[in-house]
């Protein structure tokens, strides 16, 4: 079997999804019988080679980046966006539908991504498993279940009917409800789902007295226009 | 050499983006740290927002030190709102930040620094090949460390269980027990891995002069305590009125100094140069078998106090799961105190000091985010040192190439965090 060439590059970003990625500890060892790591500044190799896989972390916040980005894309077989941060700009953690005025675009913006892991940060395991099924050349299944869908399986009572605000019912799963299985609501990370209604959604909000954030009708109005103009 | 200008550009094995620029002219060498992180600011992002979103967005400062933004972002609003939680609370919180030091350092020095010392430029390729068994040591301990902040936390990067007001989940006696039985077989490990970083010899120069960090009597505090500076106590939540912000128009990150205009540094050799009569009496050993004495101004002793901290923090982690375990409950409540109009919180994050401010509004929206990091303290120390040092070896002699090396070197003894420093877009003239 030859060995596949795996880069990994940080654009704007916390860099936690690197940081998941080491923690896979052993297992990269043994992901290092078939691949070798040629660009990672983290890990201080920079060998500046073509690679048949590109790990994207990251927004792009400049022109710099985007060039950075586009040199990434020219030398890459195939190229994966890392966490919340690459797939959508950080849209779903920060939920700043721009008010800041900071640039903060999503990679597919800029260049064609042939494969998302969302999440913030992402799970460590799904990036293994996409990343055997690239490396067999095999197409990796998508994940378009909701959260909302995941968590039902541990029979938790639903924060909606407490009143509570959770993201569960529009956001792509794929965590195992993680944050709720914590005590916690969902707060988004992984995206919108692809089947996710937000307009039925704020109307379920509203009906167990839970007043819709403003970012849903951003959000709203933000997934017409991209559907509009894709 | 004189009249050039020595640059690295993207240094290597740090978390984040810098440049280090030196010019040495006739008759002097100046030196600049350049933070080139594209910009986030996310204290921008948080106004306006509900105070119990803060801790989430806060968390993502940093990928390596998230668990200690979550709780120091958590304990700043509580400082606000004017809740204090029960002890075993602040306890559990603290072994999530345990968990995040451990593994930072790890990190920084088998991960980042060792490559140096081994004569080589990356952990994976290379040393694996000749010394596998430093990096299964270190990935062993760091996999320990990552399933305590799991455990208690929910989850090894940006945990998700400390809230405001206490913890969305508390650990089972499974937990305690799990991670508690783990503890003594990683203890020896990490023994055997720490001592392979200390028996390395470092550079005894350049020397910081100025200290700062959080100093208590009979402990090294992460989240409570004194501010130290320079061996003078000051009440925490004063610290920021003791230190100057210095806007460089070359750095995304704000620069810190003294009062005095010089610069300091924080972050394990500042808590070991206040805190080193507390260590456990295991690592005092150690220093003395490796005759590493405190206080020590020497930057490149930071790599020696951070493994030294390794082996204290995980038999505090000891004792306090020691704790939990013979306990049948945890009290997990709180109790109201007096609110603050801007509430904040001074901890101790693996890179040094760190302080998070907030300003909540009668409808629990935040008004006032002010973020102050380790790295962005250390910048002025890393420029001034780099100076001293480049001066130094240019009376040894020392070619362009090698002088690059050396200089990245100690800009990494730093273990900067650039994700965390990078304030700004673009500079107000």
């Amino acid at each position: 079997m030859r060995t596949f060439r795996i880069g990994i590059y940080c654009l704007s970003s916390c860099e936690g999804c690197v940081v998941q990625i080491l923690n896979l500890e052993e297992k990269i060892l043994e992901l290092l019988n078939y691949a070798e790591i040629v660009d990672c500044r983290v890990l201080g190799i920079q060998k500046n080679e073509k690679v048949d896989v590109a790990l994207v972390e990251g927004f792009v916040s400049n022109d710099e980046e985007e060039e950075k980005l586009r040199k990434i894309r020219e030398k890459a077989e195939i190229l994966i966006a890392l966490g919340d941060c690459a797939c959508s700009g950080g849209r779903f953690l920060i939920k700043d539908f721009n008010n800041s005025g900071i640039r903060a675009d999503p990679i597919d913006k800029i260049v064609k991504v042939n494969y998302y892991l969302w999440g913030c940060p992402i799970d460590k395991e799904e990036f293994l498993h996409l990343l055997k099924d690239v490396l067999h050349g095999k197409k990796p299944r998508e994940v378009s279940k909701t959260v909302c869908s995941e968590c039902i399986l541990y029979e938790r009572e639903c924060l909606l009917d407490k009143g509570i605000l959770c993201l569960g019912p529009i956001t792509r799963g794929g965590c195992h409800a993680l944050c709720i299985q914590n005590g916690r609501n969902c707060f988004g990370c992984r995206g919108l789902s692809d089947d996710a209604n937000i307009e039925a959604f704020i109307e379920i909000l509203r009906e167990k007295g839970i007043t819709p954030p403003e970012y849903l009708f951003k959000m709203m109005e933000l997934r017409r226009y991209e559907r509009e103009n894709r | 050499m004189r009249g050039k200008t020595v640059k690295a550009k993207e240094i290597t094995r740090i978390e984040g983006h810098l440049d280090l620029e030196v010019i040495i002219s006739e008759d002097k060498v100046r030196a600049k740290a350049m933070a080139r992180e594209g910009t986030r600011i996310l204290e921008k992002v948080l106004i306006g927002r509900d105070y119990w979103e803060i801790p989430e967005i806060a968390s993502r400062m940093c990928g390596v030190c998230n668990a200690i933004h979550k709780v120091t972002a958590v304990m700043a609003i509580e400082n606000a709102l004017g809740i204090e939680p029960s002890p075993d609370i602040q306890l559990i919180r603290e072994l999530i930040v345990i968990g995040g030091h451990i593994q930072s350092h790890i990190l920084h020095l088998f991960y980042f620094v060792l490559p140096d010392y081994l004569g080589t430029s990356s952990i994976i390729n290379n040393i694996m090949r000749n010394n596998l068994e430093i990096v299964r040591d270190a990935m062993r301990v760091k996999k320990w460390a990552n399933e305590l902040v799991e455990r208690f936390g929910g989850r090894a990067v940006h945990p998700v269980t400390p809230v405001v007001g206490g913890l969305s989940k508390l650990p089972t006696r499974e937990d305690v027990l799990k991670v508690l039985k783990k503890l003594k077989d990683v203890k020896n490990v990490a023994n055997r891995l720490v001592e392979c970083l200390l028996e390395r010899s470092f550079l005894d120069f350049p020397a910081e002069k100025n200290f700062v960090s959080l100093r208590e009597s009979n402990d090294v505090p992460l989240l409570r305590g004194f501010v130290s500076i320079c061996g003078e106590n000051v009440v925490s939540e004063n610290y920021l009125s003791y230190v100057k912000c210095v806007i460089e128009e070359y750095s995304t990150a704000p620069h810190f100094v003294l009062r005095t205009n010089e610069s300091f540094m924080v972050g394990a050799l500042a808590r070991l140069n206040h805190n080193h009569e507390n260590l456990t009496e295991l690592v005092k050993e150690l220093c003395a078998r490796y005759n590493i004495g405190f206080p020590n101004q020497a930057v490149f002793a930071n790599n020696q106090a951070q493994a030294l901290e390794i082996m204290h923090f995980i038999e505090k982690a000891e004792e306090i799961l020691t704790r939990f375990a013979e306990k049948n409950s945890i009290g997990a409540y709180s109790r109201s105190v007096e609110g603050k109009q801007i509430g904040i919180a001074v901890t101790e994050a693996p890179r040094g000091l760190l302080i998070h401010q907030y300003g909540i509004n009668e409808e629990g929206k935040i008004t006032l985010a002010n973020i102050i990091t380790p790295t962005a303290q250390n910048l002025k120390s890393i420029e001034r040192r780099t100076e001293d040092l480049v001066k130094e070896f240019l009376t040894k002699g020392i070619d362009i190439e090698n002088l690059r090396k050396e200089i990245e070197k100690l800009v990494r003894s730093y273990d900067p965090c650039l994700s965390c420093a990078a304030r700004f877009k673009k500079i107000q003239q």
